[in-house]
């Protein structure tokens, strides 16, 4: 199986899925509008369905083996709590099936989620995990099972969890281990959010985001990566400014190339924010450290907004002026993909990259959608129409 | 013609350049790169190793994809425990296989629509013809299609007479218990059942009826 990267077109919000060789599958953030399901308007993608096709089963129910919410807004959860499943993993039932609920195997909680009401799905992730921490809490049998798992990322706010810092992972530190298994060519570093913020006076929930980097390499005993992706969620520039400054000073920039970049999904759907202060025009220019975390580009390095079309006006996010900021970083037009327009704004398809020893490299639809129709049609053709196996 | 295994072969590798001779383990393999293909159009390369065991032509040969692009290798892809590919049930293969295939045929006609339907499978989670059941059922599905009929008692009193065949007369009673003579009651099963083949069946037929047995209370 090729590790991929699929970013989903669903509007200004995030939802993505990172696919590793032996099937283990992590999605970042979900957006399922409840008109996508289902969809047979080609502007609307059906998200779900691509979802289950691309995740595997196990006893017939559908699962992902980890699940990162980056934070709480409703563009980043949005259909949590419909469409993956909640509580007992032993009580999935006919009708939990029939819903398709997707189960988590191991969910990503940042305690920072849900320090205050916002919205159903976030409390519906909030009152999981908080189900997962009890069990850990009480030291159950069943903890471990698939479904129970849960990591907390980060640090804590208000709640106090510090008994269960075995589940912990806070910035700085690189995970290895995904839904109880340990993988020898990817791996996770987290950049944030910090303990920082419980002190700032920067209110804006979208500072204490998850900001991870997703680091593939092509043999476990290599040192380079073939493939880097950095998942900023809603984070701003006031959390890159710390990222970039506690990086360096861990000097994680050169030994772990924990600031490189091949993808770099950009933060709160191509906000200003990450340049500088709201609104753009009280504050044009770009900060300094914003800039130099972009010019962790590797080459032919992408940027992806997740978001709605950009168009020339005030609007944020996406905002116009933070694309163009982008651009001028980049190659050209062609390395900065936004989900809504691709491949078109009729019929937007998730932007998927495969990583590949050779890099990580876009998938060609087009390309793909013809060698799929021949694929079919000599399957078809077969004298043995259908395979078996003892 | 006698067959000529060598030629055989020869005559297959002359359309698939990127296979080749090689040694494993002391064994003559066939090794290489495998496109699967239509025409002109190269949907997806696969790294192969094509084995053939003592019923080749009469049985398909093994093929282990070394690529390992097939994930998970196990049953949910058909792939057998030890590691080769199955490309359809016993009924199915064994009536093609009767009268001896060539390797051409099995490269063109056998391995690229098996590889291309799991390539489908990879893109689209499903397989394009849908899949058999596993185990023993799968087995009886074809039969199913074959006799037209899900009676599983029916289907292994035809295959019986297969399997007895040296023994067989049409002016014997017939099995399904009517007193007729078999040529006037249910001769009509005859070419079906001798289309099957005779070589191989014996085995899938004691598979089968022990199975059958296995349901009985």
């Amino acid at each position: 199986m090729k590790e991929q990267i699929k970013f989903y077109p669903v509007g200004n919000g995030d939802q993505s899925l990172i696919i590793l060789n032996d099937g283990t599958t992590l999605m970042v953030d979900c957006n399922i509008r409840q008109d996508s399901k289902g969809s047979t308007d080609p502007k609307i993608y059906d998200v779900k369905k691509d979802v289950l096709k691309s995740i595997g089963q196990r006893n017939d129910n559908p699962y992902i083996d980890v699940f990162i919410l980056t934070h709480g807004d409703c563009d980043h959860c949005r259909g949590y709590k419909s469409n993956f499943y909640q509580g007992d993993p032993t009580k999935y039932s006919d009708k939990n099936r029939k819903a398709e609920e997707i189960i988590i195997d191991e969910m990503w909680f940042s305690p920072m989620i849900a320090e205050e009401h916002t919205n159903d799905d976030e409390d519906a992730y909030q009152q999981e995990a908080e189900r997962r921490l009890t069990l850990h809490r009480k030291k159950d049998a069943s903890r471990n099972l698939p479904g129970n798992r849960i990591k907390i990322i980060g640090y804590d706010g208000n709640k106090d969890y510090h008994d269960l810092n075995h589940l912990r992972a806070i910035p700085g530190t690189v995970v290895k281990e995904f839904n109880n298994k340990i993988q020898n060519t990817f791996s996770v570093f987290i950049h944030a959010p910090f303990k920082e913020h419980l002190n700032s006076a920067e209110k804006d929930r979208n500072s204490t985001s998850i900001v991870f980097q997703a680091r593939f390499k092509e043999y476990s005993t290599d040192k380079d990566f073939i493939g880097l992706a950095m998942f900023g969620g809603d984070s701003d520039h006031y959390s890159w400014k710390i990222i970039l400054d506690k990086t360096k000073k861990y000097k994680n920039d050169v030994n772990e190339q924990a600031l490189d970049w091949d993808l770099f999904l950009a933060p709160h759907h191509c906000s200003w924010s990450f340049f500088n202060n709201r609104p753009q025009h009280a504050n044009p220019e770009p900060t300094e450290t914003s800039l130099d975390v972009l010019d962790y580009r590797r080459v032919e390095g992408k940027v992806i907004a997740s978001s709605k079309k950009i168009v020339d006006d005030d609007d944020n996010p996406p905002h116009y002026e933070a694309k163009q900021e982008y651009i001028k970083k980049l190659d050209g037009d062609n390395d900065f993909l936004n989900t809504a327009v691709d491949p078109k704004e009729t019929g937007p398809k998730p932007i998927i990259f495969e990583i590949t020893s050779q890099g990580v490299i876009r998938i060609n639809r087009e390309n793909e959608d013809k060698k799929l129709a021949a694929a079919i049609s000599v399957a078809s053709s077969a004298i043995i129409k259908k395979p078996w196996c003892k | 013609m006698r067959y000529n295994f060598f030629k055989d072969i020869e005559e297959g590798l002359k359309s698939y350049p990127l296979l080749h001779w090689s040694n494993k383990d002391d064994k003559r393999v066939i090794a290489g790169r495998f496109i699967a293909h239509k025409g002109d159009i190269e949907i997806e390369e696969y790294e192969v190793e094509i084995s053939f065991s003592k019923d080749y032509p009469h049985d398909m040969p093994f093929v282990v994809e070394t690529s390992n692009k097939i994930q998970p290798r196990n049953a949910t892809r058909h792939i057998f425990v030890e590691g080769n590919l199955c490309f359809g049930n016993k009924q199915d293969t064994l009536r093609l296989c009767k009268k001896g295939i060539s390797f051409k045929w099995f490269l063109d006609k056998t391995l690229n629509p098996h590889l291309c339907r799991e390539y489908v499978r990879d893109k689209t989670g499903e397989y394009p013809a849908g899949e058999r059941s596993h185990k023993a059922e799968g087995n009886w599905e074809g039969y199913y299609e074959l006799f037209k009929t899900t009676d599983k008692e029916s289907i292994l009193k035809n295959l019986s007479l297969l399997v007895a065949y040296p023994t067989f007369s049409k002016n014997k009673e017939c099995y399904c218990g009517s007193g007729k003579k078999y040529k006037r009651c249910h001769e009509k099963w005859l070419p079906i059942i001798f289309d099957i083949g005779r070589n191989n069946v014996e085995d899938l037929f004691n598979e089968l009826q022990t199975d059958f047995n296995s349901y009985k209370p």
